[in-house]
């Protein structure tokens, strides 16, 4: 029992801290279009299930928080109280108390230990009672009326009778009412009191009440069931759907569905009747009354767009529908580490099996050769496929830097806003997970740096919001990342005299602006005038580029003075397969990265020079430096002079330099394989089709290392 | 000794934990008082109970017993309709 708690209690933690996210996202959309209705929607739903689920798993104190959050995001949804700032920090500093929560939860802590919540919840408080009551044209309401109604598929009846001591849980019948109104339109709502006892048997904790609902809406049964998803097993709630009925009049079936006793076909009747009038009497107020009124037009502009977007509207909702309908099923990270890693074995088994094959002979080899091929090829498309496992989307990385972004423009009094595409471009969660860091300082280095304050840029000509882009795409087998920013730009001038000064370089002249602005990653490298919370130090840029050398990507930056920079990063897919290139040096076996290698070559003896006690061989106009792979790897017997040899350029993070090897041998998909020991210059290795050990270089290891 | 006032002000929202004495108040005035006033003029939100709360207050209204609704403004009539109430 404990332990299927504690089961119950991490899903809720998993489930609750997606929510978070979505709340915090939506949170942030909401700011920049207030008006928007699914937006609020998604805000409402992500908030309920957390206080829903909270009750479910015992946790009051996150119950009663988000609570408190549900009351203040039910005014604004009602437009009781108008989205604006204050209100918006409220609510993400009540996301920021979620978060806490659930981090204590997870660190086996109480949820409310060390958290002082007190202030937010008082500040959530005063928010929902002074309230600003905004009067929305009675014409809105009904052009909103006539939106879904065109928009509407269904009419359902829906029947909620509640066990009496529902409250006890924590939750409000009514809150489901609220929750449908979002997805429709209530045709009528019928509440039966007849079970209501008389005042001296009345318990107030108890629910004598049910209700009946007609309802009018483009979503599904399985959404609307959704609804009442917490509650459908220990309460009565029945939901039909009755549109076939009432198209075809059939008043006998009709008669069937209990409705307080009312005749629904009547209902019907009434409620299209009324919408029509109401819309005539309604056209004609607002006419006499609002002429003149901008704003009010706008949403009446708004919502007749929608109504002539009615038809996108309805793929919109089979759209969401088709979502909902798929199933996923959430699996540890852990346990698809290790199904790739099985599934490596078998790819690698395979391999030796094909390859002993190749070399039989007699009656059935040929036959067995097929079915080799055959395995082979299903052990491949498997592999493939848990690869794909591991692959998620750039969308959730790029939108949790929303809050970043915000508060950090805040905190400088810059205006910022994020635009964000690409973000369905797939890679390796372990990248991904990698390069939150330094995507963070990219950003927070645009912010504080790049962006200039609001009457500078007015000043500047340019709009008082800067704006920072989030790219994404794939390109040659890998994926690139942008981070862009119509900032101040790079000013190669103070960064060259930062070189100067600091002696990294004697002539910067001749370097291009791309070789001049890579210098801003080296470590305490900073032009900034003055050291802020954010930057400044010259730490953090070079984070970045040692997060991204680290998994084999390489940075580019382009930038114009007054007008931006744009930071290029290049990422590998994944880290556990690379296209590789076998090479021998004496009997052993590396592999290179593919795209790591620019050239192979044998050089004729005069183009090798030493250069400051470095051997080099002249390459392309420049000389670059040789690596030799026997004597780094103490491999006696193999070639040292580079005449005799083979030589190998590689390019990585923006370095080129030529590795010495005795021969190439084949290129090749490798499934790499972390090492449990620390090698200097190797970072992981595969085993082969013959079953021999092949090393996998970490080009910049060797290049540091020597 | 304490005086018994005929008016019961709601609170400004109504749920469980206000239900109890409102309902104490009431059948204590019942008795007592020829006409109980129940002033809606602070109450600006409830939950089921507290709407449940009114419908019973209203049944007994209906069947003539001593009670009157006053200050029940037209957001609450409207919020009380959204729900299901009917006059």
């Amino acid at each position: 029992m404990a332990d299927s708690f504690s089961q119950f209690l991490k899903i809720f933690q998993t489930e609750a801290a997606e929510n978070v996210i979505l709340l915090e996202e939506n949170i942030l959309l909401l700011e920049e279009n207030p008006n928007d209705y699914e937006i609020m929607n998604i805000i409402f739903r992500a908030a309920h299930t957390i206080k829903g689920s909270a009750g479910l798993v015992g946790q009051k104190d996150i119950q009663e928080f988000m609570h408190a959050v549900e009351d203040l995001l039910d005014k604004l949804r009602n437009k009781e109280l108008a989205v604006s700032d204050a209100i918006i920090d409220t609510i993400l500093k009540s996301i920021d108390i979620v978060k806490k929560m659930l981090q204590n939860l997870k660190n086996n802590l109480s949820a409310t230990d060390n958290v002082d919540y007190s202030n937010i919840y008082d500040t959530l408080k005063k928010h929902v009672s002074n309230e600003i009551t905004q009067i929305i044209s009675e014409e809105t309401r009904t052009l909103s009326v006539v939106n879904t109604h065109i928009a509407a598929e269904h009419i359902y009846i829906i029947q909620c009778k509640f066990i009496p001591n529902i409250l006890e849980q924590g939750i409000d019948p009514l809150m489901f009412l609220r929750d449908l109104s979002e997805m429709g339109k209530f045709i009528k709502i019928h509440i039966n009191c007849n079970d209501i006892p008389e005042i001296e048997k009345y318990e107030n904790d108890k629910i004598y009440l049910s209700w009946n609902v007609l309802f009018l809406s483009a979503k599904t049964l399985a959404e609307i069931r959704d609804v009442f998803l917490f509650v459908m097993d220990e309460n009565k709630i029945l939901i039909q759907d009755i549109t076939e009925f009432i198209k075809h009049n059939d008043g006998e079936k009709l008669s069937e569905f209990s409705f307080g006793g009312l005749d629904i076909l009547l209902i019907m009747d009434e409620y299209t009747e009324k919408t029509k009038t109401d819309i005539n009497i309604n056209k004609k107020n607002y006419k006499k009354e609002n002429s003149g009124n901008n704003n009010i037009q706008v949403k009446i502009d708004q919502e007749k767009n929608q109504i002539n977007n009615a038809g996108s509207a309805e793929e919109k909702s089979s759209h969401v529908s088709q979502i909902a309908e798929e199933t996923f099923v959430k699996v540890p990270t852990q346990k698809l580490d290790l199904l790739l890693n099985t599934v490596s074995e078998l790819v690698i088994s395979q391999s030796q099996i094909t390859q002993t094959v190749e070399q039989m002979s007699g009656r059935h080899v040929d036959r067995l050769r097929e079915l080799a091929s055959l395995i082979d090829k299903h052990s491949r498309s498997l592999q493939e496929q848990t690869m794909s496992l591991r692959m998620i989307n750039l969308g959730p990385t790029f939108q949790q830097f929303r809050r970043m972004i915000r508060d950090t423009a805040q905190a400088n009094n810059k205006k910022v806003r994020l635009v964000i595409s690409g973000e369905e471009t797939e890679l390796d969660k372990n990248i991904i997970t990698r390069i939150n860091d330094p995507l963070k300082h990219m950003i927070r280095n645009s912010i504080d740096h790049g962006i200039e304050l609001p009457e500078i840029r007015r000043k500047a000509g340019k709009d008082e919001t800067g704006v920072i882009s989030l790219d994404a795409y794939y390109e040659e087998g890998s994926v690139v990342i942008v981070v862009k920013d119509d900032g101040a730009g790079l000013n190669r001038e103070k960064i060259e005299q930062k070189i100067i000064e600091k002696q990294l370089a004697e002539n910067t002249k001749d370097l291009s602006d791309s070789e001049i602005f890579k210098f801003i990653f080296m470590p305490g490298f900073s032009t900034a005038d003055k050291v802020t919370a954010i930057s400044g130090r010259g730490v953090g840029m070079d984070v970045v580029l040692t997060n991204i050398k680290e998994l084999n990507g390489v940075v580019d930056i382009q930038s114009k003075l007054y007008e931006g920079s744009t930071f290029f990063l290049k990422l590998p897919l994944t880290l556990a397969i690379i296209d590789g290139m076998l090479l021998t040096v004496k009997e052993h076996v590396f592999i290179l990265p593919l795209l790591s290698i620019e050239e192979s070559f044998k050089p004729a003896g005069n183009l090798i020079q030493y250069v400051q006690g470095n051997m080099c061989v002249f390459f392309r106009g420049e000389y670059i430096r040789i690596i030799v792979l026997a004597e780094l790897f103490g491999i006696s017997g193999a070639h040292t002079d580079p005449s005799k040899g083979l030589l190998v350029v590689v390019k990585t993070a923006g370095i080129q330099y030529a590795i010495l090897v005795d021969n190439l041998l084949a290129h090749q998909q490798i499934v790499l394989k972390p090492l449990k020991v620390n090698i200097k210059g190797i970072s992981s290795a595969t085993i082969l089709g013959d079953g021999k050990v092949a090393l996998d270089l970490d080009l910049n290891g060797i290049y540091n290392y020597t | 000794m304490e005086k018994i006032t005929d008016t019961i002000l709601l609170p400004e929202t109504l749920k469980v934990s206000e239900i109890q004495q409102i309902l104490e108040e009431v059948k204590t005035k019942i008795p007592i008082k020829e006409n109980i006033k129940i002033d809606f003029q602070q109450l600006q939100n409830f939950d089921a109970s507290g709407m449940q709360l009114i419908l019973l207050l209203k049944k007994m209204k209906d069947k003539k017993i001593k009670i009157e609704f006053i200050n029940f403004s037209e957001n609450i009539h409207k919020k009380l309709l959204f729900y299901g109430y009917e006059n």
